[in-house]
């Protein structure tokens, strides 16, 4: 007669050498390694994207007739990339003959420079990217046709360039704005894309501090 | 993960994880990934531990919940699942116990959706409904009868691959 599961379940792991548990190896060495490698192939890949990107806005714009709105766009995109990989061959030189900790603490100290670099970096680039294309907007017959309206309706607001006032202040207001929260917008988007990884990151410096708290209280 | 932790506190309870990652992987290095990840979790979550159930259920629990974890990531990325893609005579483990009826039911037991091998290993060993309803989250009431059913369908395995 064939045993039942549960039989087969209770008198099959008697003795069992497969029960005895595997060697825990250089775990920390390798989620180190693992969350270092995954981050960097994302970074490279989000500027390979940024770069793509570029052509594509130039391709784009150009054949719908705005070729120096879409040659701008792509030449602050490709200044990105550039920039990008610049700070990616600093990592190359980050010791890798250091141990686990440090090599983390290490990259973990180069992401916030890199963070801190691109924050002063956007705080230009999101308001002349808004203001580049807010002006092409405002050459558009749409734009033109608005332009005259409110000249039209509000003739009692001084005129400048031959355009109400109020257009240029709201336009240096929201650049002024873009500019002022451009670190708050950054680092939203970064969360977006790396957030898990950064959290994961954080969270193993945090368990290595943890367990040389440990090894040296014992 | 402090030695001592280890030693005293998952060594002992080895052969728990040991039967749980088993039955979600299908290689020895992923088998090996589950097991130290399931380590590094119990270390982790050891302060929110709160004795109100044993040591060994709280066990089962990161156990489990590690494995359907991963298994989850690695549906989502495709590249990963790789090595549980192999064809069947390219496993490398699918002998990994001695017994070779435990590992016929475990070939069986893989091909049971997630939660269900969740709740056939706490079955197996001897978790009461109470426990495994709380482990899986799910209601007492109708284990009774998921079980019986899950324990038809892997006799029908066993039987149809005339094991």
């Amino acid at each position: 007669m064939k045993k039942s599961i549960e039989t087969i379940w209770k008198e099959g792991f008697i003795e069992d050498k497969a029960l005895i548990a595997p060697k825990i190896n250089d775990l920390y060495n390798q989620k180190s390694q693992n969350i270092v490698d995954k981050l960097k192939r994302m970074f490279d890949l989000n500027l390979k994207g940024i770069a793509i990107g570029a052509i594509l806005v130039f391709g784009v714009l150009t054949f719908n007739g705005l070729p120096f709105l879409g040659a701008f766009i792509s030449a602050m995109l490709m200044f990105l990339v550039v920039k990008g990989y610049q700070q990616f061959k600093q990592l190359q030189k980050i010791d890798n003959n250091v141990n686990s900790y440090e090599y983390l603490k290490s990259f973990d100290g180069w992401m916030k420079k890199v963070i801190k670099e691109y924050t002063t970096i956007y705080r230009f680039i999101y308001p002349m990217l808004f203001v580049a294309c807010i002006t092409r907007f405002g050459f558009s017959e749409v734009g033109l046709s608005i332009i005259e309206g409110m000249a039209k309706d509000f003739p009692s607001i001084p005129v400048v360039m031959g355009m109400p006032v109020v257009i240029p202040v709201a336009i240096a207001l929201v650049a002024f704005l873009l500019s002022y929260f451009a670190g708050v917008i950054y680092r939203l988007d970064m969360k977006s894309l790396y957030g898990r990884q950064f959290n994961k990151l954080e969270e193993i410096i945090a368990d290595m501090e943890t367990l040389q708290t440990q090894q040296s209280t014992n | 993960m402090g030695s001592d932790f280890y030693t005293s506190s998952i060594l002992p309870f080895a052969a728990i994880i040991i039967k749980i990652c088993r039955a979600y992987t299908n290689t020895q290095e992923d088998f090996e990934d589950y097991y130290q990840e399931v380590c590094l979790q119990i270390w982790r979550s050891k302060d929110r531990f709160n004795q109100q159930s044993e040591w060994s259920t709280w066990i089962y629990r990161i156990s489990l919940n590690v494995c359907l974890t991963y298994l989850k990531k690695k549906k989502n990325n495709p590249q990963e699942l790789a090595s549980d893609s192999l064809p069947p005579q390219a496993i490398e483990d699918s002998h990994c116990f001695a017994d070779e009826s435990v590992n016929q039911l475990y070939h069986a037991i893989r091909q049971l959706s997630e939660t269900d091998r969740a709740v056939i290993l706490l079955y197996l060993e001897e978790k009461s409904y109470q426990d495994i309803a709380t482990i899986i989250g799910t209601n007492a009431n109708n284990i009774g009868v998921r079980i019986k059913r899950i324990k038809q369908r892997l006799n029908k395995i066993l039987n149809s691959e005339d094991i």
